[in-house]
């Protein structure tokens, strides 16, 4: 699907978010007036933006075209190549997802439940996605979490002064 | 196998952090007197000659924190870290100041003190986490005069007086206007006469909506002249732009420059003070030239909103203990050219709500400009 | 003269200076190759404990930690594709290729000894030809700002892989992302769509480890850890410094322009140590027989890189030390230690405290040949890292990255603004676009803007002066013949591949 359509999608993407972009332009403040304002550069970005991703959405369609015509014409032979395309994004999509919700979880909850805990937790269910299943150890997933945030806590608490999110027990 | 690899990577990481925490521990070691004095060093209990009834001091605050959070006005500060809010870089002026204080502080107060730098936005990022910090004492802000500009101008929509303001600690009166020692201009009137002139010919330099903004508009309003008046960035870039030849002036804190003016590479016309200042009796101010503004750097000690005032005085008190009383701190801050110069909360609120009108009087015709 | 050099190597090497440089290195290192962590951020903690201590002590710490900070992010850019610093971001480009193919030995080999060359190279221009060389740096204003950002800029193209069109746009995105806060000049804010917390922008360290390291994560998540059991099957037995006399002299020019171009960046104030490696890579790229080789493994890609960017060491400390002018968040850093410690950085420094001035030298140069020893035998010790199972080691890794990025303002915004970077960096390398131009615009982007600008405001509008300054002349001539040569290369590839696909 990426491969195929990729350019196709990211040139549409890229043009709205252009549009967007040169939209918002409109609502900045100006402190002085001069020819060129800090409105001046972002258009330039947006419009630079907009005509690229056009080409790259031309080019994108015309490959498709392309591929699909190369497609027909050796049909029966390429029909696992479609299948094992699919794969790519179905079968590893889960451990990423699950990465991605897990660090927005951890960066959303840190201040309020703090740095020990919240990075214990999440080192052990990072440890367990991306263990494969014959790596899941839970004993250790756990002295390692526990070792690792407490450990890294107190040296850049105590050692190094920064004031990490101490959270429910601050 | 499997179980190999896993524990000898749990050595390795164990190896790894325990080098951190050595040098965390030798870190703290060397910083005898610093601001931020860590427990490990409390407890080594080293017979430090002068920290030492100090650092006994600290321990017994941090002991009673807990009764003192409760009873309330006991005496003892109700936190025992305080963490110090500069909204700027490291490195800069307020950094100085604020840390230079920070020595000091955490003796009166029986506190350890952190400082920590929350750049940006030009200071806006740093007020806005003070002013949403919980109000018990554990968060201050030291910031000065460009927090007033930023409510002027719209970009923050709070005030420093909306802050529960702890007092002035420092003044800097060496606001001055320099050019390069090959400049026609020996004084602040050869440059009027030449901006009479010539109109908006000579470059001076500015950081739009900053604190040398009003200096230059106040000037330009008083004299009646019209200066090209062009951002070229902080001080070090005003310097770099002043040495390179790309601009005529610029505005930048005496102390800073004093080191060029001794190598001859620049010259002061004047500084923004509204008398002789006794850190720098020889440079001349701009009332003596006969131009009657004048300016000052404030730097300011502000608490959240609703912080308790036993807080806010008990911290108040001891930053006039410090500005004062400690000579060691005294010395250490005119050797910078800048004034300690110590102002209550009720001193303070005052003085600012009268800098604050000047400046919203000076900066109304700017949008226009 | 010599004689204040042997009285400032006097002054280190006695055993409370030398433990300092050991440690400042040993520290330096350490941040340096933690991605996340990063020689700033050493410096900034270790700061206020250089306060109690003597003037010529508190250099000799931070001159290591400098060195060490620089030094330290070549380990995880060769062994784990993760650069542990901006100033490392093309030496995985050829590093991490080199270690698969089990040349890892020598990816470190040569990673170390042209880091030491190019930082030696850096501290003796430093110390013999610096107020000539600051002098020079002053006479950029923003007109030749301007033009250097815009031939740096070009380089995007030498970097876009395969689309010069995703390169492109890559790299406008960059910009488009550093425009997010307060705008140069008027500060008032920009794309922060009434969010307090956007207004100070997009900090560089989160949007690069972002980029590179929590996206590299993600895709490794992906694959699923089915290569795991296979990652140690390369063989990483290293000898001596892995590479023979005669590869040392094969590099030796490309060793010699990759310093140059490293001290000449350095040297200008606010581009930074971030770029140099970037550029200095391209450069060799593009001078190179072989540019094809690039990206797959080549020594010549890590050479130029790391020499680059320590050699930019000594070029940012030339204005620093001879006008006080800071290029960077370190030496900004380094500016206050200095007038802490009441040494006033300018003109008169080497007059008022000249034994301080060399101390710093030869704090410098110990502290650079003690990098080199730690690096060598340390290497040994790193390739073991990679015994260690991914699924343990880069949740770490992520940890890490978190509190670094969390340090750079005491910010959640930051830890966030990291997570958000990743996932961006994902999506790209999904799409097939390239990530170094995204971080080339959003270090540029803003330097030509804020230029361009107050070059207009110079001129009170005019733009001739951008192209009649000799300096940014030449430059935007460089800018331009950078295009046209782009634009050929292309039409004759294309030229090529029609032939082929014709015959």
């Amino acid at each position: 699907m990426i491969k195929k359509y990729g350019d196709v999608y990211a040139g549409i993407f890229l043009m709205v978010f252009a549009v967007i972009m040169y939209a918002a332009t409109y609502s900045f403040q100006r402190l002085t007036v001069s020819q060129i304002g800090s409105e001046f550069v972002p258009r330039l970005v947006a419009i630079g933006i907009f005509l690229l991703s056009l080409l790259l959405l031309i080019n994108g369609i015309n490959h498709a075209r392309q591929n699909k015509a190369d497609h027909a014409a050796k049909e029966h032979t390429s029909e696992p190549h479609t299948a094992k395309k699919s794969i790519v994004f179905n079968h590893g999509s889960f451990p990423v997802v699950a990465t991605i919700v897990l660090l927005i979880l951890y960066i959303a909850l840190i201040r309020e439940i703090g740095f020990l805990i919240m990075t214990t937790v999440y080192l052990v269910l990072q440890f367990y996605i991306l263990a494969g299943k014959s790596q899941r150890h839970l004993p250790l997933f756990l002295t390692l979490s526990i070792a690792v945030s407490v450990s890294v806590y107190y040296v850049f608490r105590y050692g190094f002064n920064l004031m990490l999110p101490a959270g429910i027990f601050g | 196998m499997k179980k190999k690899v896993p524990f000898r990577f749990v050595a390795l990481f164990g190896l790894a952090l325990l080098i951190l925490a050595l040098f965390a521990a030798a870190c703290g070691q060397e910083e005898t007197g610093a601001p931020e004095e860590n427990n490990a060093n409390e407890q080594a209990n080293e017979p430090n000659d002068a920290t030492a009834d100090e650092s006994e001091g600290s321990g017994e605050g941090a002991e009673n924190s807990e009764d003192a959070a409760t009873a309330s006005g006991g005496g003892e500060y109700p936190v025992d870290t305080i963490e110090v809010v500069v909204p700027a870089g490291a490195g800069g002026d307020t950094d100085f100041n604020a840390r230079t204080l920070g020595k000091y502080l955490p003796d009166e107060l029986g506190v350890d003190m952190v400082v920590t730098n929350i750049g940006g936005a030009g200071g806006t990022t740093g007020t806005k986490e003070v002013f949403d910090a919980d109000p018990d004492g554990s968060k201050v802000l030291f910031f000065h005069n460009s927090m007033l500009l930023n409510s002027i101008l719209g970009l923050a929509d709070y005030t420093i007086t909306d802050f529960a303001l702890a007092g002035i600690a420092v003044l800097d009166e060496g606001n001055g206007f320099f050019v390069n020692a090959q400049s026609e201009y020996e004084d602040l009137n050869d440059l009027i006469e030449a901006a009479k002139a010539n109109p908006g010919g000579i470059s001076i330099a500015t950081e739009v909506g900053g604190f040398t903004h009003l200096q230059l508009l106040a000037l330009q309003e008083e004299t009646g002249i019209e200066l090209n008046i062009v951002d070229v960035g902080g001080a070090a870039d005003k310097m770099a732009a002043l040495q390179g030849g790309h601009i005529d002036v610029i505005p930048i804190q005496y102390g800073s420059a004093k080191e060029y003016i001794d190598a001859g590479d620049f010259r002061t016309l004047g500084i923004l003070a509204a008398d002789t200042v006794d850190l720098m009796p020889d440079v001349p101010t701009f009332k003596d030239q006969g131009v009657d503004i004048s300016f000052e750097k404030f730097f300011f000690y502000a608490f959240p909103p609703e912080t308790p005032q036993e807080v806010v005085d008990m911290f108040s008190q001891a930053v006039q203990n410090v500005v004062e009383n400690n000579e060691d701190y005294r010395a250490e801050a005119e050797n910078f050219y800048v004034s300690p110069t110590y102002m209550s909360p009720d001193e303070a609120t005052t003085y600012i709500q009268e800098t604050e009108a000047y400046y919203e009087e000076l900066l109304e015709g700017v949008e226009v400009q | 003269m010599l004689e204040m050099i042997q009285d400032g190597f006097s002054a280190v090497f006695t055993l409370q200076t030398m433990i300092l440089v050991l440690a400042g290195v040993a520290l330096g290192l350490i941040f340096g190759s933690i991605p996340g962590l990063t020689a700033t951020m050493a410096i900034a903690i270790c700061l206020p404990i250089t306060f109690g201590m003597e003037a010529s002590d508190g250099m000799a710490l931070l001159m290591g930690l400098y060195i060490g900070g620089v030094s330290g992010g070549l380990i995880p850019a060769i062994l784990l594709n993760l650069p542990g610093t901006p100033s490392n971001i093309s030496t995985t480009f050829d590093g991490y290729p080199m270690a698969k193919n089990g040349e890892a030995g020598k990816a470190f080999g040569l990673a170390i000894v042209f880091s030491f060359l190019g930082g030696l190279f850096s501290i003796l221009i430093l110390m013999f030809v610096s107020p000539p060389l600051a002098q020079l740096a002053v006479k950029f204003g923003p007109f030749e700002y301007f033009a250097v950002t815009m031939f740096a800029l070009t380089m995007i193209s030498s970097l876009s892989g395969n689309s010069i069109l995703k390169g492109l746009l890559s790299g406008l995105l960059g910009i488009g992302l550093a425009l997010v806060g307060s705008a140069p000049i008027d500060a008032y804010p920009r794309f922060t769509f009434g969010f307090d917390s956007l207004d100070a922008g997009f900090e560089l360290l989160p949007v690069m480890i972002g980029l590179f390291a929590i996206s590299e994560v993600l895709k490794i998540a992906q694959s699923q850890m089915r290569s795991i059991d296979h990652t140690n099957a390369p063989d990483y037995t290293i000898k001596g410094f892995g590479f023979s006399l005669a590869e040392f002299v094969k590099q030796r020019w490309n060793g010699l322009r990759s310093a140059l171009i490293g001290v000449g960046i350095g040297i200008l104030p606010g581009i930074g140590g971030g770029t140099a490696n970037i550029i200095s890579y391209v450069t060799a790229k593009n001078q190179s027989k072989y540019p094809e080789k690039f990206g797959k493994g080549y020594s010549d890609g890590i050479v130029a890189s790391e020499t680059a960017n320590n050699a930019a060491i000594g070029g940012a400390l030339v204005p620093l030390l001879s006008l006080g002018i800071p290029g960077d968040t370190v030496t900004a850093l380094l500016l206050g230690g200095l007038v802490l410690h009441g040494l006033n950085p300018g003109p008169l420094l080497f007059e008022q405290n000249g034994a301080v001035v060399y101390v710093i030298f030869a704090a410098l140069i110990v502290a650079n040949v003690v990098m080199m020893i730690f690096l060598y035998f340390g290497m040994r010790i790193f390739v073991k890292i990679l015994s260690v199972p991914q699924h343990l080691l880069l949740p770490i890794i992520l940890v890490l990255c978190v509190v670094g990025a969390f340090g750079v303002n005491n910010r959640l915004f930051d830890a966030g603004a990291l997570i958000f970077f990743g996932i961006l960096g994902f999506v790209l390398l999904k799409f097939h676009f390239p990530i170094t131009p995204v971080i080339l615009g959003f270090i540029l982007g803003p330097i030509a803007e804020t230029n361009l600008r107050r070059g207009l405001m110079y001129t009170q509008g005019d733009f001739m002066p951008f192209l009649t300054s000799p300096i940014a002349a030449i430059f935007l001539l460089f800018a331009l013949g950078s295009v046209m040569l782009t634009i050929r290369r292309n039409v004759k590839k294309n030229k090529e591949s029609e032939t082929t696909i014709a015959s």
